[in-house]
């Protein structure tokens, strides 16, 4: 398996819930998507950069304090 | 998130409320007569998190204010993991005015920081416990009602099975995507037409240069005559000057070089003979007698020895002059010969000039635009026709000696300066049209620079928002097939826990639930070796298979909002059961989930077996502390 489709960027274990959910299941969906013929890895990659800054709330719990 | 302390005044029944040492792990029993405040404690749990209660909406929350009193209060303690711990206050007055504030609990009580905005405090509650009321009402808020299940496709179940925003990232994807189509759509267009303007301006890159460069070729084949002319007028001024001193010159070289030959031999003789006398006389005697005979030997020796020295010195000084004085000539004629050949190659030169043919030297395109634009005559296109300079070679080689004719001279150089005029006068037209072709070409080239950066703009505007497509669908597929993988563990794990505590609830009469994607539940009877549809059991039975539901999916929710740990508050979970199977759920209950590990129960009484925490109400008092 290339390094690529390891996603070693993305470390489910450093996050939580429903994002942390998502990112395990994007490292066994690349294996099957780098398959399909026009699989596009740099799209793949961003694409679960997008979800993931969506999922994630931009603003964490302590700047919503420090806020204040 | 799990609970530390609970405190309400004026809430409900209570004028005081305090139940505080609440444990982390297992089953925390509120029991009491009707009316004795067992359901407000959960209501105080609820108000705190979401500014309601299940049968108070926030229209009617007033309602909560202890009978007399002003305002009721709440103040929830509560550990919410790795997000740390927190404590969550909120009032609500007769008037319906709630306010609250959050506070983050860092050890420094003076110092810590807290959110009072109530819209503020929502959202943060959402990030920090990562449920909302309707998914809490679904899953860890059991109220004393009928135990139904989430409808399939509500939200609740989507957040409890961790998808709860892909739907709303997905129509966001969506929208995203079809703003990027219609802007490509609006864009499309200018970017067509600026490539059609490009191709229509057909700039051929190379152009521009050639121009540029056949104008300095012009420019200095016109300056190139312009010298030869001034050089041509002055050399040939300077050439009539120099025929008469080039011609004394010369004959001065002749005299004087002859006279020198004369006297060289006058003087040697001479000196040789008045040496020959003064030294040895007697050498001369026989000579001279032989000569002039024996009676004349001493008058010719007294002439001999009066004149020889005389005139060997006046015959060597004019030697020596006459040889200064030719070879001055010879400077003379040498320096005037470089100035007539200097001329000649002038000559050569400017007759070169005139008859080589300028397009030899320009661009094959600029020669034909030149012959667009100039007429038959021109002068460098037709050049000048070599037989018109065909005596110009005999006078070239004459030149060099002062030999040729001055008047033909003065005839070709009027010639050739004639030629080198009328094509310097034609080279000047030339290079006037081509500034003004080489302006053209320079604007054509600034309007296709513009239009080829408007067209990289907009290809890259076109590229991007076909990459944020790209993007945006891939990011789509993915949510989808994430979304059914999601749904698809989150039944395999209601079933599996289900089926870990359903024997528990009901002492193993029924070992196995199964759950289709329409939610649709099926018992397996290990009585009667088979599946069941839920309406074939008994409605106690259904109320056990649906609280082992209940549980499964409160734990799939607390997992799929990061609580490794988590409260639950059951009302009246045991109605319609018989005391065996009371009995044997109270037991199993906080055992069941790793996740749901606090685990409130309310009922009238409970059968008597080991609990963690018990809360004992009673109708008359109204403060409890605990």
């Amino acid at each position: 398996m290339s390094a690529e489709l390891e996603l070693r960027w993305l470390k489910p274990e450093k996050l939580h819930g429903a994002t942390k959910r998502f990112a395990e299941f994007c490292k066994g969906d690349i294996l099957e998507q780098s398959m399909l013929e026009d699989f596009d890895n740099e799209t793949y990659q961003n694409s679960i950069k997008l979800v993931l800054e969506k999922l994630d709330d931009s603003v964490s719990i302590k700047e919503m304090f420090d806020a204040d | 998130m799990l609970i530390e302390s609970l405190l309400a005044e004026n809430f409900r029944k209570y004028e005081t409320l305090e139940i505080n040492d609440i444990p982390e792990n297992g089953a925390i029993t509120v029991s009491g007569a009707n009316e004795s405040g067992k359901t407000s404690i959960g209501e105080a749990i609820c108000f705190a998190l979401f500014g309601r209660t299940f049968f108070l909406d926030e229209k009617n929350i007033t309602k909560l204010v202890y009978w007399g009193k002003e305002k009721a209060e709440v103040t929830l303690q509560f550990d919410a993991g790795e997000h740390g711990k927190f404590e969550l206050y909120r009032s609500v007055d007769k008037g319906g005015v709630i306010e609250a504030k959050l506070s983050k609990n860092s050890g420094d009580t003076e110092n810590s920081k807290f959110i009072a905005d109530l819209s503020d405090i929502k959202r943060a509650l959402n990030k920090v416990i990562g449920f909302d009321y309707d998914a809490f009402a679904n899953s860890f808020y059991l109220v004393q009602r009928e135990l139904t299940s989430p409808e399939p496709q509500s939200e609740t179940i989507k957040k409890m099975a961790g998808i709860g925003d892909y739907a709303s990232i997905s129509d966001e994807l969506l929208i995203n995507t079809h703003e990027n189509e219609a802007k490509i759509q609006a864009t499309e267009p200018e970017a067509l037409k600026a490539e059609s303007s490009l191709n229509e301006i057909n700039l051929d890159e190379s152009w521009l240069p050639d121009l540029v460069d056949a104008d300095q070729t012009l420019e200095t084949e016109g300056m190139s005559r312009q010298s030869l002319m001034s050089q041509l007028a002055q050399k040939e001024e300077q050439h009539s000057h120099n025929v008469k001193p080039y011609h004394s010159a010369r004959k001065s070289r002749g005299f004087f070089g002859f006279l020198s030959f004369l006297l060289f031999p006058v003087f040697v003789v001479s000196l040789l003979l008045w040496v020959i006398l003064k030294y040895s006389p007697e050498v001369l005697d026989e000579p001279i007698i032989g000569i002039f005979g024996l009676d004349e030997l001493s008058s010719i020796q007294g002439i001999m020895s009066q004149w020889l020295l005389p005139v060997a010195i006046l015959s060597g000084i004019g030697f020596l002059i006459s040889l200064l004085i030719k070879k001055k000539s010879v400077a003379t004629m040498y320096d005037l010969n470089e100035d007539a050949k200097d001329f000649s190659d002038s000559l050569t030169q400017s007759q070169k000039t005139v008859t080589s043919n300028i397009e030899s030297i320009l661009p094959e395109r600029v020669v034909s635009l030149m012959r667009n634009s100039e007429d038959d005559s021109s002068s460098l296109i037709d050049i000048p026709s070599v037989d018109q300079f065909s005596n110009l070679e005999k006078l070239t080689e004459n030149t060099v000696d002062y030999e040729a004719n001055l008047e033909e001279l003065g005839a070709a150089v009027s010639r050739l300066n004639d030629s080198c005029d009328k094509q310097k006068e034609e080279l000047k037209q030339l290079a006037d049209n081509l500034s003004v072709d080489i302006e053209k070409e320079k604007s054509r080239s600034k309007d296709a620079g513009i239009l080829r950066s408007t067209l990289k703009s907009l290809n890259g505007v076109i590229k991007d928002c076909q990459t944020t497509i790209n993007t945006n669908q891939t990011a789509t597929a993915m949510l989808q097939r994430a979304g059914e993988d999601s749904i698809n563990l989150f039944n395999k794990n209601i079933t599996t826990s289900s089926a870990d505590s359903l024997p528990k609830f009901t002492e193993g009469r029924y070992s196995e639930v199964r759950i289709a994607e329409d939610f649709s539940v099926q018992v397996y009877s290990d009585r009667k070796k088979d599946y069941m549809d839920f309406d074939e059991i008994s409605s106690g039975t259904q109320r056990q298979v649906m609280l082992a539901l209940r549980l499964a999916m409160s734990e799939e929710l607390a997992r799929n909002t990061g609580n490794e740990q988590q409260f639950i508050f059951l009302d009246e979970p045991f109605a319609f059961f018989d005391p065996a199977r009371t009995r044997a759920t109270l037991k199993s209950l906080p055992d069941v989930s790793d996740v749901i590990s606090q685990v409130w129960i309310v009922a009238q009484e409970f059968p008597d077996v080991e609990i963690d925490k018990s809360i004992v109400c009673t109708t008359e008092n109204t403060t409890l502390a605990v």
